[in-house]
C-alpha cells in the first residue's frame, strides 16, 4: 500500500479497517474479545506473579500482604522494589517518591492510547480501566487497537483477565512459599523470560518499516540509559528519545499522526 | 498486615492510578473539545496550531511503539548483562572454559528472540510467540547447561 496515499484515501481505509472487526458486537462480546486479546499477557504475567509471591514469602511477607501489594498497587517493578524497601526498613516517604517515580512513565500512556484509538473511543470508565493500564497492558491495547473497533468494554476484558492473572500468582506464589523454586532453576529461568518474550512479541506485531527507526532509537537510548541510571530512567529516556525521532523525521500527513501507519497494516 | 505496609501499598496504589487516568482522561477532554472548537476560538492562527498540534499528535502517535521498543529493550537487558559480563571473564579466565560459559548464556538469549519471532511471524500471534519463545530458551539454556 502507498504510504504517501492522499489523506482521504487513507481515511476511508482506515475506517474500512477499524469496522471490519466487530462492526456491530455486543459489550459482552467486545468485553470477551478483550479477555482474549489479554491472554498472552495472562501467560506472561502469571510465572512473574508467583516469582513475586515467592519472593515476597521468602522477605518474610505474609500472603495476605503479599497479595495486598498486588491488588492495590499492581505494578510488577514497583512491587519488587517496594518488597526491598519494605524489608530495608526504609521511610514511608522514601517508599512512596521512589514507587511513584518509577511509575511516572505511565504517564504517557493514556494520551498515546487516545492517539491511537482517536474519536473511535469513548469515555465512560476510564476510571475503572484505567487502573490496570500496565506496561503490557497498554502495549497489548496499542498493538491491537488499530485492528479493531476499540471501546471500554474491550478495554475492561482485556485489564481484567490481566490483573486477575497478576493477583492470583501472587497468591499462589505466596502460598507455595519461599523455597518453591529452589529445585528447579532451569523452570525458574524459563518461566522468567516469558516476559522478554512477550515485549518482543507485542513490538512485532507493531512494527511497520517507517517506524523502525523510532523503535531503534528508542531501544538503543533506552538500553544505554537503563545499563547507566537504572530501568526506570532508562525506559522513559528511550521512550521519549524514540518518539522525539519519530516527531522529526516524520512527514506531516493529514492525519498529522504515525498512527496512521500502524492502522493500514494487513491483520 | 502492617500498617507501614498498608500505607505504603494505598498511597503508591491511588498515586499509580492517578499516573494513569488523570493524563489519559485530560487528553480525551481535550481532544473532544479541540473537534469541536474551531481554531479561531482558541485565539490561534490555524497554520500555527496545525503545525504545534501536528508534532503532538506525531510525538503521542510514536510514543506506542517507542514505549513498547524500550521495555523490550529493558527486559533484554539483565540477558544482556550476564552474557557481556562473562564474556569479560574470557581475558582472566581460561579461554575454553570461560568461553563456553559466556555461550552458555548468549546461545539461549538469541535462540530466545529468533524463536519469539518466528513463532509470532507465520499467524501474527503474541501468545505463541511469548510460548514458544520461553520454551526455547529453556530448552536451550538446558542442552548449553547454562542453568
Amino acid at each position: 500500500m502507498d504510504a504517501h496515499a492522499p489523506a482521504a484515501d487513507r481515511s476511508a481505509e482506515t475506517t474500512t479497517v477499524v469496522s471490519a472487526a466487530v462492526p456491530s458486537a455486543s459489550g459482552r462480546a467486545r468485553f470477551l474479545a478483550g479477555a482474549r486479546a489479554g491472554l498472552p499477557i495472562v501467560i506472561g504475567y502469571f510465572p512473574i506473579a508467583v516469582s513475586f509471591g515467592v519472593s515476597a514469602s521468602k522477605q518474610g511477607l505474609s500472603f495476605m500482604e503479599a497479595t495486598f501489594l498486588s491488588l492495590v498497587i499492581y505494578a510488577g517493578a514497583s512491587q519488587f522494589v517496594a518488597l526491598a524497601l519494605i524489608t530495608s526498613g526504609a521511610s514511608l516517604l522514601l517508599g512512596v517518591v521512589s514507587l511513584l517515580a518509577m511509575n511516572t512513565r505511565h504517564a504517557f500512556y493514556g494520551p498515546a492510547l487516545h492517539e491511537q484509538v482517536g474519536s473511535n473511543g469513548r469515555l465512560r470508565y476510564a476510571a475503572l480501566w484505567s487502573f490496570g493500564l500496565t506496561d503490557e497492558v497498554f502495549a497489548t491495547a496499542v498493538a491491537q487497537a488499530p485492528k479493531l473497533s476499540w471501546s471500554e468494554h474491550w478495554m475492561a476484558g482485556l485489564g481484567l483477565v490481566s490483573y486477575l492473572s497478576w493477583v492470583g500468582g501472587t497468591l499462589v506464589g505466596s502460598l507455595l512459599g519461599g523455597g518453591a523454586f529452589t529445585a528447579y532453576p532451569l523452570l525458574d529461568q524459563a518461566l522468567a523470560f516469558m516476559l522478554p518474550a512477550l515485549f518482543i512479541s507485542l513490538l512485532a506485531s507493531l512494527l511497520t518499516r517507517r517506524q523502525t527507526l523510532t523503535a531503534v532509537a528508542a531501544a538503543v537510548v533506552c538500553l544505554v540509559v537503563a545499563a547507566l541510571t537504572g530501568a526506570t530512567t532508562g525506559i522513559l529516556v528511550g521512550m521519549v528519545a524514540g518518539a522525539v525521532v519519530a516527531t522529526i523525521t516524520a512527514k506531516p500527513t493529514g492525519s498529522g499522526s504515525p498512527v496512521a501507519d500502524t492502522q493500514r497494516r494487513p491483520a | 498486615m502492617r500498617d507501614e505496609l498498608v500505607a505504603l501499598a494505598l498511597i503508591v496504589g491511588v498515586g499509580t492510578w492517578a499516573l494513569r487516568y488523570l493524563p489519559l482522561r485530560l487528553s480525551w477532554t481535550r481532544g473532544t473539545r479541540d473537534e469541536l472548537t474551531p481554531d479561531h476560538e482558541h485565539g490561534i492562527a490555524p497554520g500555527r496550531r496545525a503545525g504545534v498540534e501536528g508534532a503532538i499528535e506525531r510525538f503521542l502517535g510514536a510514543t506506542g511503539v517507542a514505549a513498547v521498543a524500550a521495555l523490550a529493550a529493558v527486559a533484554i537487558l539483565p540477558y544482556l548483562q550476564e552474557s557481556l559480563a562473562l564474556g569479560s571473564a574470557i581475558a582472566e579466565a581460561d579461554a575454553v572454559i570461560a568461553g563456553s560459559r559466556s555461550l552458555s548464556r548468549v546461545v539461549p538469549l538469541l535462540v530466545g528472540v529468533l524463536a519469539t519471532v518466528m513463532a509470532f511471524l507465520p499467524r501474527r500471534s503474541v501468545g505463541a510467540g511469548t510460548l514458544v519463545g520461553a520454551a526455547a530458551y529453556g530448552l536451550s539454556l538446558w542442552l548449553f547447561g547454562g542453568a
